[in-house]
């Protein structure tokens, strides 16, 4: 049964064509007006910025009452950076919002691809993580008397967005799965950014973790963008830190491309059992 | 008898739904996590002195965090459901229902204080000593109450928002940092104190981290009283607000509307 599925193509009328840039346009508009009726700026700069401040303040602070200043810097700077990823994992609720709408199937036969459409999803997402993680990474460390070297410190800044695409690839991967167990996303979602919080450099090193749990964080996000950001911190060679940041890159492609493989076989199941509307 | 009937079907009918959905009791697959993340940080500071505060806290965490998720559904779940219209005809009490509801997540919840030790054991090599288990007993009973007293008065003042999420949201990590959950009241800053002090979970975390770690329990009476005082405090102002609310819905003929 698995090989039929694989084998069925998702057919798409030739007829009209949507260029790639036109799907991408109206994500961006669609993302943005979805923001906005999410959140006011009284209640996002207030409510959800707050709360996210608060949270790596949380982590800077347990990590001063264990360890001492160094501690507390490098945990700062480690869970002001994750939070790009923890809200780039939103796209996983909106990928199953989505699907619950029934927009699956009529996408399957429009004239563009659904891919690129349910994978942008999250978009608004992303870009909030980035404003957050800058505005951590920035504002944070200097209020907790562990400022960053500053003008040096703005080298790690263009990584962030390298760091919040990665993460996004990564959710949109857990999101083609949650489309298949919509009862689980928030689970999903949960175990997509905490194991990332725990074991890829966030709080302690990764050579602090077992051999096995090493690998594994060699491929979940964050953890070369964050050593490609703690380098720059430590004024490393460029090599080194150019290294990283591709390592990151790389890490995010891979999942794009495995996101996407997951999310057309849910599609191609979904057509073979005539479940797709439902969510099978 | 009546009020401990109505308590009885919340609990009852919140364990059905937890059966029907354990997804409900997610902190419990999250706790072990931010065990490993507290405990990681304090093996490789060498600060295992202090380890207990890392198996107390996720055991806090998720005990704060199921009470406000079940705070901010329930009445707007009801309301949405059209079946609030059919509670106001009921001569039960919304308060003591909610209440009911909200202890049975508390207590499943507390499974997470067992993980969390669970994982610092067998995760990490250290032994949590537990010096005074009778007090480790009391001290969790009152932070289940004094955790769903104060869950069910959230759960009255969130009816009224229409940005409910935010609030949610923007209430875990404030509570966390101010009710000393990991680091104790002592590593914040002296003008904060005062503040978490009306927090109850300042106090419970206090009294498990002497129940814990003490060898000779400190301000044990004043612990226990601050912790559940402010927790019943909480429940008498929510039966008042409820009350409010529920007379208000009726008055504007709103009870549906969600």
């Amino acid at each position: 049964m698995s090989d039929t599925i694989h084998q069925m193509p998702v057919r798409r009328s030739r007829a009209v064509r949507i260029r790639p840039a036109d799907v991408a346009r109206e994500a961006v508009i669609f993302a943005a007006a979805e923001m906005r009726a999410t959140f006011t700026w009284r209640a996002y700069l207030s409510g959800w910025l707050l709360r996210l401040m608060l949270q790596t303040i949380f982590f800077a602070l347990v990590a001063g009452y264990f360890g001492d200043r160094v501690t507390r810097q490098h945990v700062l700077v480690g869970n002001a950076i994750v939070l790009g990823c923890l809200e780039s994992m939103v796209i996983v609720l909106m990928m199953a919002q989505e699907r619950q709408a029934g927009t699956l199937p009529l996408l399957v036969i429009a004239p563009a691809s659904h891919i690129p459409i349910y994978l942008g999803r999250g978009l608004q997402w992303m870009a909030s993580g980035l404003v957050s993680s800058t505005v951590a990474f920035a504002i944070l460390p200097p209020l907790l008397g562990v400022p960053l070297p500053w003008p040096r410190a703005a080298l790690a800044l263009p990584l962030i967005p390298l760091i919040c695409v990665s993460s996004y690839c990564y959710a949109c991967f857990l999101g083609a799965v949650g489309l298949k167990n919509m009862s689980i996303t928030w689970l999903l979602l949960n175990l997509g950014y905490l194991p990332v919080m725990t074991f890829c450099g966030v709080n302690v090193p990764v050579s602090f973790w077992p051999l096995p749990l090493r690998v594994i964080a060699d491929g979940l996000p964050v953890t070369h963008g964050l050593a490609a950001v703690r380098d720059v911190l430590a004024a490393a060679p460029a090599g080194t830190i150019l290294g990283q940041a591709a390592l990151e890159a790389v890490v995010g492609a891979c999942w794009l491309a495995v996101a996407s493989l997951a999310l057309n076989r849910v599609v191609r199941q979904g057509i073979a059992t005539g479940a797709l509307e439902f969510g099978g | 008898m009546r009020p401990l009937a109505e308590l009885g079907a919340g609990i009852r009918l919140q364990a059905a739904l937890i059966r029907g959905a354990p997804a409900q009791l997610l902190v419990l697959v999250t706790a072990p996590l931010f065990s490993a993340i507290f405990l990681s940080l304090a093996v490789s500071e060498g600060a295992t002195a202090r380890v207990a505060a890392a198996v107390i806290g996720p055991g806090l965490m998720s005990l704060w965090l199921i009470a406000l998720s079940i705070a901010a559904t329930f009445l707007s779940e009801e309301r949405f459901g059209g079946r609030l219209e059919l509670f106001l005809s009921t001569p039960a009490s919304l308060s003591l229902v909610v209440l009911g509801r909200i202890l049975a997540v508390s207590v499943a919840s507390m499974l997470a204080f067992a993980e969390s030790w669970l994982v610092a054991r067998y995760g990490f090599g250290v032994v949590v000593p537990v010096r005074h288990p009778g007090l480790v007993v009391i001290a969790l009973l009152i932070t289940a109450l004094s955790s769903s007293f104060t869950a069910t008065l959230l759960s009255s003042a969130f009816v009224l928002s229409r940005i409910l999420h935010v609030y949610q949201n923007s209430l875990s990590y404030p509570v966390y940092i101010l009710g000393g959950v990991v680091v104790p009241l002592s590593g914040l800053p002296g003008w904060l104190q005062p503040v978490s002090r009306v927090i109850y979970l300042s106090w419970c975390a206090d009294l498990l981290r002497n129940a814990l770690e003490a060898v000779r329990p400190q301000d044990v009476g004043l612990d226990i009283g601050m912790g559940l005082g402010l927790g019943a405090l909480a429940l008498a102002a929510s039966v008042l607000l409820t009350r409010h609310i529920l007379d208000a819905l009726r008055r504007n003929a709103t009870a549906g509307m969600a």
